[in-house]
């Protein structure tokens, strides 16, 4: 199939949900489009293509995966830099959220380690099996299984500690 | 029943709902691949070149086309930046699926009013995904150096810069051995990887005095100037992408010189007004430009009152549709480990924030036009911490609070009705908030309450307190002609309004649904209240009304 319609097929098929993952992965919904866009850029425009469609969205996924580490790399070098905040300037964040709400849970995954938050959003929001998140972290079955557990343990933890 | 994980697939899928995708990937994606390709079209060849160069060479060379790193850097493509969706307050563009940029204004991080090579953000978007023959636009230095030859047809030569700022860039061009012209250069474009425009350039022995930078001007121009040479011919030029008037004029030491500068054509927006000097030995002398606006070619994209306000996304500023929560502009692009903090709205359409180094302390107050008017104060970078910019409602003072980098203590700061004076003035407790006003007075919320300090006060506390007996007073804001401060009493909420001298004037009646609140801001009597609970609701005919997605941002302003 040539290039430029895998694009197509695999755009339409995939990019909203890469998209939204990214978002989750990332914390950062305005990113998370240039994250998969680079994922289709870098999948797609391999020397000599993409040869077997069918993989197109565990390769993407993948990349996405990927990439999100990178762009979250970045940012901790980034906020390393990042002032501490002063005593007497109260944050938006130093409200505490005390409903266990959507906005609660989606605060206390992004507080969680990359990789149990990698595993949780590809089990539960992405739906794959433990094999397919294993293969989208480049991690074992069983690494994934542990990250799972210890990460629904913490947002437990979190959403405790919040209330 | 509902087990844990199905409660947590329900609210991940609720919360994907959310997340839209702006709806031109796929030809963001197909540019981006096209690009690819048409650079592979010329890499091969020249690799296979290289490659039978060296064999003939004798060397034994396997050159690796498969290698995707070796292809990575395509020249001229740069990462897409986030774009706004909607339109509102003039500051928008078109929605999806793609975003047309603005065709007359333009985004920059820096001061002044592109001219050349780059005046809209339409032309800067242009540059970035095709730069073709204006690849060097990427070097502010280059840019000076075609500003000369190109577009000015005058010699000289673009010095190399020895600063490395990110957003502008001063150039120094130098002619018969002598600096002839500093030329003014910032970013232009909607992400950090955008092309220089020059905004201005001034001389040693040159300058034009009036009109000023930003200026609108109809025909003729009336320019006014000084020149450090006796009897010199002035050049004076209005340049857009064609020459619109052209004129001589003689100047003298120390004496003011004046010309009247006839124009013509109705087709430009901001033009360069160049005026430039040769010496007696027909070298290049000096050169200034001054960028101006044709009046009543458009009006800035002033933002209507309260419609838009700036906020903190990340570590860097933008501005926010409030009633419908779309974020619309990307307004500072700070280099990497450098944290834009703090935005306040003032003046007509002036916004200022801290930029802290990433040392994490030293810091400078950068302060721009919404519209594509220019800028006026920068308060330089200094081991100082600074936060709580505040710029009057008319733009006459500017204001902040500083701490010792490492040490504890407040110190208030106010540059007084355009600069004429200066008040400093320590506290022993933190201020949590400030806002100033035209006149140079400030409002100070600290943990003793709400003062106003008036100009040249040594000592906070030396101001005026408000008082209720039983109550608190919380984050004020001065609104041009009134303070106004939420008053707590018990667990009832109020917003109450005073006048310049502290006497109570009125109070609403409860607020209902309301939380501490951390800033206030006004806008043409309009109020917007950030609150501890994520929330930055407008408070509207004695209710608050939320600003949607208000968790994305912190530190609102309008």
């Amino acid at each position: 199939m040539p290039a430029a319609d895998s694009l197509t097929v695999l755009y339409a098929a995939h990019y909203r949900g890469l998209v939204r993952l990214a978002a989750f992965l990332t914390g950062d919904r305005d990113g998370a489009e240039e994250v998969v866009q680079d994922a289709y850029v870098t999948v797609l425009g391999r020397w000599g293509g993409l040869r077997d469609l069918d993989k197109g969205e565990a390769y993407l996924r993948q990349s996405v995966v990927n990439l999100s580490r990178s762009r979250l790399r970045h940012r901790v070098v980034v906020e390393r830099h990042a002032p501490a905040p002063m005593p007497d300037a109260a944050s938006a964040e130093a409200g505490a959220i005390s409903a266990l709400d959507r906005s609660a849970v989606i605060h206390a995954l992004g507080e969680l380690p990359r990789r149990q938050r990698e595993a949780i959003v590809l089990r539960y929001y992405a739906d794959l099996s433990e094999a397919q998140t294993a293969h989208a972290m480049g991690i074992s079955a069983g690494a994934v299984k542990s990250h799972t557990s210890r990460g629904m343990a913490a947002l437990r933890h979190l959403l405790e500690e919040d209330t | 029943m509902t087990t844990p994980e199905d409660r947590l697939r329900q609210i991940l899928l609720a919360e994907a709902d959310d997340v839209v995708p702006v709806g031109d990937g796929l030809q963001r994606i197909q540019q981006r691949l096209s690009d690819r390709r048409s650079l592979r079209s010329k890499l091969i060849p020249a690799i296979a070149i290289a490659g039978v160069a060296a064999i003939a060479g004798a060397a034994a060379v396997t050159v690796s086309l498969t290698d995707k790193d070796s292809l990575k850097q395509v020249p001229g493509h740069h990462p897409a930046s986030p774009v706004p969706t909607t339109c509102t307050g003039g500051l928008c563009e078109e929605p999806k699926p793609s975003p047309s940029l603005s065709t007359t204004g333009v985004t920059t991080s820096a001061s002044g009013i592109p001219v050349w090579p780059f005046s809209t953000d339409a032309q800067a978007a242009d540059w970035e995904r095709h730069p073709g023959a204006q690849g060097w636009a990427d070097d502010p230095v280059q840019v000076a150096q075609h500003l000369l030859a190109d577009y000015l047809k005058l010699p000289g030569r673009a010095v190399p810069r020895t600063d490395d700022d990110q957003d502008s860039a001063v150039v120094a061009v130098s002619a018969a051995g002598r600096t002839v012209a500093r030329v003014r250069l910032v970013r232009v474009g909607r992400d950090q990887n955008g092309p220089w425009s020059v905004v201005g350039a001034d001389a040693p022995s040159l300058s034009v005095t009036q009109p000023r930078d930003g200026d609108e001007v109809s025909s003729p121009i009336n320019i006014a100037g000084t020149a450090a040479d006796p009897d010199t011919s002035v050049h004076v030029r209005l340049l857009a992408t064609r020459a619109l008037g052209d004129g001589h004029t003689m100047a003298g030491r120390d004496i003011p010189w004046t010309h009247s500068l006839p124009w013509t054509g109705s087709d430009w927006s901001v033009a360069a007004l160049v005026a430039n000097t040769f010496d007696g030995k027909g070298d290049l002398h000096s050169v200034t430009i001054t960028a101006v606006r044709r009046a009543g070619s458009s009006a800035p994209d002033v933002p209507a009152p309260g419609s838009v306000f700036v906020a903190i996304d990340q570590e860097h500023v933008v501005t926010v549709d409030a009633l419908t929560g779309k974020q619309l502009r990307q307004l500072s692009y700070p280099p990497a480990g450098v944290v834009d903090t703090s935005p306040d709205r003032g003046g007509s359409d002036g916004v200022v924030w801290v930029r802290i180094q990433p040392d994490a302390c030293t810091s400078s107050i950068i302060r721009v036009g919404l519209s594509h008017g220019p800028a006026g104060v920068t308060v330089d970078a200094k081991p100082i911490g600074r936060k709580l910019p505040s710029l009057s409602e008319g733009g006459r003072s500017l204001g902040w609070v500083e701490q010792p980098c490492g040490g504890s203590g407040n110190t208030l700061i106010v540059r007084g009705p355009d600069a004429k004076f200066s008040t400093t003035a320590t506290s022993d407790v933190q201020i949590r908030d400030l806002d100033v006003r035209d006149d140079g007075y400030a409002v100070v919320w600290s943990e003793n309450g709400v003062l106003i300090v008036p100009p040249g006060a040594t000592t906070v506390s030396a101001g005026h307190l408000l008082r209720a007996d039983g109550c608190s007073f919380h984050a004020p804001a001065w609104d041009g002609d009134q303070l106004i401060a939420w008053r707590l009493c018990g667990a009832s909420w109020t917003l109450t309004r005073w006048t310049a001298i502290g006497t109570l004037v009125s109070a609403s009646a409860d607020v209902p649904d309301m939380s501490a609140p951390l800033h206030t801001s006004v806008d043409d009597g309009l109020v917007l209240v950030s609150l501890d609970s994520y929330r930055i609701p407008r408070f509207t005919d004695g209710a608050l009304v939320d600003t949607p997605n208000a968790l994305r941002w912190k530190q609102a302003d309008w």
